[in-house]
């Protein structure tokens, strides 16, 4: 089970690659991250699953290029020089666990906007107004972000990393705190992204989003990889999900049943 | 949650709003001039000074409440040196406070210094109040501030809500946990204020990063239609000449009228 998963076609170049990546927080006693190996595959949408504090931020964090490290490698280049980080940054969105920390413009508009105006976008304003309107949000444009609500708060977020038209999409916990009809909203955006082959990696909770969406996933326990693999063996181990605080998702379980 | 950007008056129909940034600042500038030039006790001058900038707030929305309680701001800056100097300055004595002989020329160069503060400050704030915060970037560039203390203010302007924000949450936080009228004790308090900055500083951070992840280099772009063109920068600059040569140019006598 510990064995990376390596690309179906060995010539593609991975989307994303960590080798024995180690991560301390400053003050921390135990690594966030412990002698991490992944392979991310430009074709292959990635979950990341796997109890609190186990890493999964970091993670994602290191493979946006935002804790520059020599073990890491973003669209192969190492995730090092200042040349390499702008480049990097300049194809992969992140979207942060906490949607507070990301929106800090006046309006929702000029945040979204925010993005697309730093990477000289053309008709930067123009593509965070469609964003806006394509996720239904376009109410909220001239709205100060700070006087939203938590979920409406969320969906801006998202909407300001998908502004900037990403190649590779990091995604933290992107079904957390919403409303269903909102939830089902993020899934079909995020189906849609995987068909126009944009690469989706999500750290998440959800793991009923998980079967719909992800053929693989990766479980992150104390900074390690307990498991990685196609997600329909890892979502139906109901010893490795328990030993890590999870369970077998319902629409799994249902799935099963209806296969009887 | 109710927290107050400083440019939140910018959205707002009015004067100040629709001129060019530049020009506004220049005209604050040769207010402000204007103000710290006016000699001591000059009494009309102040007042038509005053009555200048409450027409601006007038014709601009500004409430002329919030506009005097964020110019009163300045108070403990200038107060303690205005107070000293009833006290500091010889001359006619013009009244007694118990022990204390305050001095004519004292009490009148302590009102005019904090009428002066109070003025320059409130102009500046009605400025920044009025004007979009990247507008006002954009016309500090224009006018070839260095980029880094443009970066500097573009911070400030964004982590001044920061704490404003985290502090709500910690009070808030600690409201819900003493019920009823709960006198705080003062190390309680202490703590608060060490987590708050602590707080402040790792959310600033987190800030900081998610801009870099979206592109951000060090320069901030805006690509607002400013209210910008020839005749909105000579009305605004008009306004500025205006004011500056009602400070240098030999006024007439009435005006000279002082205490
Ligand atoms: N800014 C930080 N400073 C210190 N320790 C941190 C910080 N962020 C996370 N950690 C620690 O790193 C570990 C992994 O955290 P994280 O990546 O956020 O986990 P997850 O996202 O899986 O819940 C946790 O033990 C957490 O306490
Ligand atoms: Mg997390």
């Amino acid at each position: 089970m510990n064995e990376p998963i390596t690309d179906d076609s060995p010539n593609e170049q991975p989307a994303l690659l960590a080798h024995e990546l180690t991560y301390r927080y400053h003050g921390g006693n135990r690594p966030a991250l412990d002698n991490l190996h992944l392979v991310v595959p430009a074709s292959r949408h990635t979950a990341i699953i796997g109890p609190n504090g186990g890493g999964k931020s970091t993670l994602l964090l290191h493979l946006a290029g935002l804790l520059p490290n020599r073990s890491v490698q973003i669209l192969g280049r190492p995730a090092w020089t200042k040349k390499n980080l702008a480049w990097i940054r300049r194809h992969i969105g992140l979207l942060f666990q906490n949607p507070d920390d990301q929106l800090f413009m006046p309006t929702v508009l000029e945040d979204v906007a925010f993005g697309p105006l730093n990477f000289d976008m053309h008709d930067a304003r123009q593509v965070a107004m469609e964003t806006l309107s394509d996720m239904e949000l376009g109410d909220l444009a001239d709205r100060p972000p700070h006087h939203l609500s938590g979920g409406e708060k969320h969906l801006v977020a998202l909407a300001a990393v998908m502004a900037c038209r990403p190649k590779i999409l990091l995604l933290d916990e992107p079904t957390a705190g919403l409303d269903p009809g909102s939830r089902r909203r993020v899934i079909q955006r995020l189906a849609w992204l995987m068909e126009q082959s944009v690469t989706v990696v999500a750290a998440t909770h959800d793991l009923d989003m998980v079967h719909e969406l992800f053929d693989r996933v990766v479980l992150l326990d104390q900074g390690r990889c307990r498991a990685d693999g196609p997600s329909a063996e890892i979502l139906a181990n109901n010893d490795l999900l328990e030993a890590s605080n999870m369970e077998i998702p319902l629409s799994v379980l249902l799935d099963r049943c209806r296969k009887r | 949650m109710h927290h107050s950007y400083i440019d939140h008056l910018a959205h707002r129909p009015g004067i100040l709003q629709s001129l060019d940034p530049r020009g506004k600042v220049a005209a604050t500038i040769g207010y402000v001039v204007a103000v710290s030039l006016t000699p001591n006790g000059a009494v009309l001058r102040l007042g038509l000074l005053l009555t200048l900038l409450l027409g601006v707030c007038i014709a601009s929305s500004v409430p002329l409440a919030y506009a005097a309680k964020r110019g009163l701001l300045v108070l403990p800056f200038a107060g303690p040196v205005a107070l000293a100097m009833p006290l500091a300055q010889p001359g006619p004595i013009w009244t007694t406070i118990g022990p204390l002989e305050l001095s004519r020329p004292g009490s009148i160069l302590a009102a005019t210094i904090i009428t002066k503060a109070f003025l320059a400050a409130t102009a500046l704030l009605v400025l920044a109040a009025t004007t979009r915060f990247n507008h006002l970037l954009a016309a500090l560039r224009w006018y070839r501030l260095p980029d880094i203390f443009l970066s500097i203010l573009a911070f400030l302007y964004r982590y001044l809500f920061i704490v404003v924000d985290e502090g709500q949450r910690v009070a808030r936080a600690g409201r819900t946990r003493s019920p009823g009228r709960y006198r705080r004790p003062v190390t309680t308090a202490a703590a608060m204020i060490v987590g708050l900055v602590r707080r402040s500083f790792d959310r600033a951070q987190r800030v900081y990063t998610a801009m870099l992840a979206r592109g951000y280099d060090g320069t901030t772009r805006s690509d607002h239609a400013q209210p910008r063109g020839a005749h909105n920068l000579v009305v605004s600059l008009t306004f500025g000449v205006i004011a500056l040569s009602f400070a240098l140019s030999p006024y007439p006598v009435i005006l000279r009228w002082t205490l």
